[in-house]
């Protein structure tokens, strides 16, 4: 265990943590018994927490192959009665719908917590989406913390507040509180001591639907007078101030410090909202009793804003409402608090001109130009694949094998993972990608719809087992002339290495279920195993198989290099150029782009950075002049 | 004797500036776990997932008695640990506060498009230029790299480069607790390579007598 003081029962002790791992600390506290979900950036530390920890505290935590199958399985646990938490990224939500859509009717047994990290920004995602709207859509409890012990406390009291209600609680989180790092007060462990158990004398299931459908709005009434026993949510006024400012979750963070940053703490009122569904609606117009104006500062969408401007009409207050929807703070992109800042100071001037505002709160305009004008001289640095990444020698060979079939304008799919970064420079290949194992169903239509034009198709071996599947067994089905492309690095790379039914490492203790043997049962009659740093016969397979008029499969294969452990493996030989035979081309930059290639001279010549370098060896045959060599890593040291 | 952070209201604002891979990341873990130990509150904002495949990377670190969210607002860095030049002038930019320090290491690592002539190259010394441009106070600059591989290994740049930090009245921390973070936190294969380039790091800082003006 990474971090062992998070198992500890130590209730007082301050430890430095992620906020992710602040959510799992809190699930252990409320002694979870069954933790499950899918790896994805922001919210994978939380179950990789609890994966570390589940063998010292006696519970079960596994990683699923899919939200949705993660959140039936966490029903089936709650319907056994056992404490049980799914955790995904915000999209995993959407994967998981159809069952939270269901389940929300039933009246569960033990706590259920649904926890959605949200992106905002789309830091690691496609979207920026507010699952807030999923609790109001199902109309299902929600809360958001504020801060990493509010993380802890309120992941813990979600369970409490399930069992109350016999309903699912969702928690909603955000990147900047997930991968915030902080210091956190640990609570008391209290262990479940009740064993779980399937009572079959009852029906678990909404139909018909009407009935529970009925009890679904009663329970969340009552939702509403149980959350506001937990009082997380917080008003700091007078009750004369005649501005207010509401922050969301964490997103009150940002509106406590522009309030202190503009000198305004004790002038203005304070709203803290950490309570999602169903908005609590006393002290919010507690606020509107008093305030002509308020701010409110969240995450994503005009969520709160809409509905506090819908509690102003009710109360027939002439109140200004300023946010994301009104335009005082920007409509899309994560809340930062100098927007946060320049908002609140332009209410205050225009409303309250007898307070002074400091005016050193923002750089200056001359500091501003200022850093403009150093920006443009700054040049841009793309992200791009690892020293010794399996992806870049697939799409090397990808690229060769086009040129040597001279295919002239294919379709190029892509899915969602590391490989993704195949859309940029060097590559530039990819040409679609929209949600998790998409490229399969995509590239079937662009097939059927563009017989003349080659249809190829990229998959991550996580994505693949995640979602792509199906569309792999309609490519099947359909025989679809469609060349599929596992980018197979054995496990879910992109999010920190996390394991799946083919990660070929843990043979010896769970039984792996290789690509090849699926492709195979969903009659893909071309399916070739190729080892990614033998690039000369990959460039050789792919060409045979962009050749046929048949559904084929090309897996590419090779350990991802951040696997704890591969990068030495790997790195027993190290590239050299030399220095005779480099003539400057660039075309090994130019084609291959390792970040192990650096300039080594005035007179453009390239050397390979022996830390960087990874030993790979598959840029070899990438230099015309045959200048890169391998050497053993003791001869260079 | 313990150096006390003079003329900053609130906390203590830092940045990590570097390319992913470069150890920014744990850098910033050893920062905050000597800051709680000392008692302070900590906040650290940082990148994760691809996002860190290469591309730049910062950390955003506040050190104080009371820390709300973990962004540091524009203009109000005061001190930025710069493990790669380029990067260090990016968020420069946007954050450095007028007369705010840096800490920097002088080997530029290009980007791709530079590397193929497609976007210019800036040299260290331009760099450096444009940051005294910014307003930047205190400046030390060290080829990181090559130090730290004296030391014992090219992978402790970043400690080499916390180091360097002990060169600056307002870096809040002492060297015992840092040392002791390192400790905690550093896997045994690397702990005694981090602990030298720590070491050195620091005792480079403190040979320095002038830092104003770089």
């Amino acid at each position: 265990m990474k971090k062992e003081v998070l198992l500890q029962d130590a209730p007082g002790t301050r430890v430095l943590v992620l906020g992710n791992e602040a959510i799992a600390r809190g699930a252990m506290e409320a002694g979870v018994q069954f933790a499950t979900g899918y790896p994805g950036t922001p919210s994978t530390e939380i179950l990789e927490t609890l994966i570390e920890a589940a063998p010292h505290l006696g519970f079960i935590a596994y990683w699923s192959v899919n939200e949705k199958v993660a959140f039936d399985a966490a029903t089936g646990a709650s319907f056994s009665r056992a404490r049980a938490m799914v955790i995904m990224k915000h999209v995993g939500l959407n994967v998981a719908a159809d069952s939270l859509q269901q389940v929300k009717l039933i009246d569960i047994a033990g706590g259920f917590v649904v926890v959605s990290v949200d992106d905002p920004s789309g830091v690691s995602s496609n979207n920026e989406q507010d699952n807030r709207w999923y609790a109001k859509f199902a109309g299902l409890p929600a809360l958001e913390p504020t801060d990493l012990n509010e993380a802890r406390e309120m992941t813990r009291r979600a369970f409490e507040i399930s069992e109350e209600l016999h309903m699912p609680v969702i928690l909603r989180s955000v990147t900047r509180l997930g991968h915030m790092t902080g210091d956190l007060e640990l609570g008391r462990m209290e262990p479940r001591r009740e064993k779980p158990y399937f009572d079959s004398s009852r029906a678990w299931t909404p139909f018909p639907c009407l009935e529970p459908e009925r009890r679904l709005k009663d329970k969340l009434r009552r939702a509403g007078e149980v959350l506001e026993r937990y009082q997380f949510d917080r008003y700091e006024g007078t009750g004369h101030e005649k501005i207010g400012v509401v922050g969301a979750g964490f997103a009150f963070n940002y509106a406590l410090e522009a309030v202190d940053t503009l000198g305004l703490r004790g002038q203005v009122a304070l709203l803290k909202i950490s309570t999602v569904n169903p908005l609590p609606a006393k002290i919010i117009r507690r606020l509107l009793s008093h305030v002509n104006h308020v701010l409110v500062v969240e995450d994503v969408t005009p969520f709160l804003e809409e509905a506090i401007k819908g509690e102003a009409q009710e109360l027939q207050r002439p109140i200004h409402i300023y946010g994301r929807r009104s335009g005082a703070l920007p409509e899309v992109g994560e809340t930062i608090l100098d927007d946060v800042v320049l908002a609140l100071a332009d209410i205050v001037r225009r409303e309250m001109p007898e307070i002074a505002i400091p005016k050193d709160i923002l750089p200056s305009p001359e500091r501003t130009e200022q850093a403009e004008a150093v920006k443009k001289l700054i040049p841009r640095r793309q992200i791009g694949f690892c020293a010794g990444c399996s992806h870049r020698a697939t799409y090397y060979a990808l690229s060769k094998a086009l040129q040597n079939a001279a295919i002239k304008d294919p379709i190029i799919v892509g899915d969602i993972g590391c490989y993704t970064l195949g859309f940029y420079p060097p590559f530039s290949l990819l040409q679609t990608m929209t949600s998790m194992g998409a490229s399969m169903g995509t590239a079937n239509a662009l097939a059927q719809l563009n017989p003349q034009r080659k249809v190829i198709a990229f998959i991550g071996d996580s994505t693949f087992y995640h979602a792509g599947m199906p569309g792999l067994l309609q490519i099947g089905h359909q025989q679809r002339p469609v060349l599929v492309i596992v980018m197979d690095n054995s496990v879910t790379g992109s999010t920190g290495q996390q394991p799946h039914p083919g990660t070929w490492q843990l043979a010896h203790e769970r039984t792996v279920i290789p690509i090849e043997d699926i492709a195979r049962a969903y009659k893909i009659p071309h399916v070739r195993v190729v080892h990614s740093f033998q690039v000369k016969r990959l460039i050789r397979e792919l060409e045979e198989a962009l050749s046929l008029d048949v559904p084929a499969m090309v897996i590419s294969r090779q350990a991802c290099v951040l696997e704890p452990g591969e990068r030495w493996r790997q790195k027993t030989i190290v590239g050299k150029i030399d220095p005779a035979r480099c003539d400057g081309c660039l075309v090994c930059i130019e084609e291959f782009g390792c970040p192990a290639f650096i300039a080594a001279d005035q007179d453009g010549r390239i050397a390979i950075d022996p830390v960087l370098c990874n030993g790979c060896a598959s840029c070899k045959i990438v230099c015309p002049q045959g200048a890169i060599y391998f050497e053993r890593l003791e001869q260079i040291k | 004797m313990r150096r006390e952070a003079q003329n900053v209201r609130g906390p203590i604002n830092l940045i990590i500036a570097g390319v992913g891979g470069q150890g920014s990341l744990f850098a910033s873990q050893v920062i905050a776990q000597a800051a709680i130990q000392e008692g302070f509150s900590v906040r650290i904002a940082e990148t994760y997932g691809v996002t860190q495949r290469g591309g730049p990377v910062y950390s955003q670190v506040r050190i104080g008695h009371q820390v709300y969210g973990p962004l540091i607002p524009k203009g109000q860095c005061h001190l930025i640990l710069g493990l790669e030049p380029i990067e260090t002038l990016r968020r420069a930019a946007d954050y450095l506060a007028p007369g705010g320090s840096v800490a920097i290491n002088t080997r530029v690592d290009a980007p791709l498009e530079t590397k193929l002539g497609r976007q210019p190259n800036l040299s260290f010394e331009t760099i450096q230029e444009e940051l005294r441009k910014l307003g930047v106070g205190e400046m030390l600059a060290v080829d990181a790299r090559a130090m730290a591989e004296q030391a014992g290994g090219a992978g402790s740049a970043n400690m080499f480069m916390v180091g360097t930090l002990f060169a600056f009245d307002l870096f809040p921390l002492r060297y015992e607790s840092v040392e002791k973070a390192v400790k905690a936190i550093t896997r045994p294969r690397f702990l005694e390579g981090n602990l030298l380039a720590l070491a050195r790091g620091r005792e480079y800082a403190l040979s320095i007598k002038n830092l104003r003006g770089g």
